[in-house]
């Protein structure tokens, strides 16, 4: 009879898949937000653009 | 905006897929090993994540060789995401071998060979974002770490041969002439290997297109300042 160690093997597969879920989690939150910052400067860039159209 | 690739699509689906597969075949095809229970199915991902983290360290190593010839930007990024990977493998590596070893060895860790070596790689392998955030030219930046990703590959194989070079506790699963394992815990071993080889290139992809972006971003920057 082997010995009981499944509370270490639920251990084990807690850390592997939260590991990779915390890791996915990073990368989307990490494209978010620079995507988001993307978008602001671009933004700010064509309304400077704008804005320096109109005073030529 | 980036448009969303569908063959990085199809790798993300092909992925979850895979996965799920390995995870079924390790708990209900995988037989139970006699005397260690249950922890042993830690074995088939614990192995499988460390292989991803060595494999994260020879794409770094190859890339920064690539970019210390070629120059282009694309080489950086890929080194980058390659290292992040492989560290982040090699932790869930580290952590998920320590509660194994808790019910084999009585301990959660012991200074053998492969644990330091292992151990050192890391710690290699930190000391690369260190080293990055501490230059500002990003072509000096990107220059250094190349030359540093490709010294500091030295330990990966360190790491892999040391159980082989030095006296150690941690078992020797592949020799050289076969496996020890029974057949249906190679087929659930070779199918881990598999997934997580597949997971690895699905992460890196993800990974460099977020690389990507930020240089997309600090360029954005750079021209708002001009």
């Amino acid at each position: 009879m082997p010995p009981d160690t499944t509370s270490y093997m639920i251990a084990g597969y807690v850390v592997i898949f939260l590991g990779m879920a915390l890791y996915v989690l990073s990368l989307w939150l990490r494209h978010r937000r620079i995507a988001a910052e993307i978008a602001y400067l671009q933004e700010e860039m064509e309304d400077a653009g704008g804005r320096g159209a109109l005073g030529r | 905006m980036q448009k969303y690739p569908k063959t990085l699509l199809l790798l993300d689906l092909a992925t979850v897929l895979l996965l799920a597969v390995a995870t079924v075949l390790v708990f209900a095809y995988a037989p139970l090993e006699r005397t260690m229970g249950a922890v042993q199915k830690v074995f088939y991902f614990h192995v499988a994540s460390n292989w991803v983290g060595m494999l994260g360290f020879l794409v770094a190593a190859v890339a920064g060789a690539v970019y210390l010839v070629k120059g282009t930007r694309f080489w950086d990024v890929l080194e980058v995401a390659a290292v992040e990977i492989g560290l982040v493998f090699s932790l869930i590596g580290i952590v998920t071998g320590s509660i194994w070893a808790r019910p084999i060895w009585n301990t959660w860790w012991t200074w053998d060979a492969r644990l330091v070596t292992v151990t050192i790689m890391v710690l290699i392998y930190i000391a690369y974002f260190l080293l990055r955030q501490g230059i500002d030219d990003p072509g000096r930046r990107a220059r250094y770490a190349a030359v540093y990703a490709i010294v500091g590959f030295l330990s990966v194989p360190l790491t892999f041969f040391s159980i082989r070079l030095f006296q150690s506790i941690h078992p020797v699963v592949i020799t050289s002439t076969k496996a020890q394992l029974s057949p249906r815990m190679k087929t659930v071993f070779m199918f881990s290997l598999f997934t997580y080889t597949v997971l690895f290139a699905d992460l890196l992809w993800h990974r460099t297109r977020l690389g990507q972006l930020a240089a997309h971003l600090e360029t954005l920057r750079q021209k708002m300042l001009d």
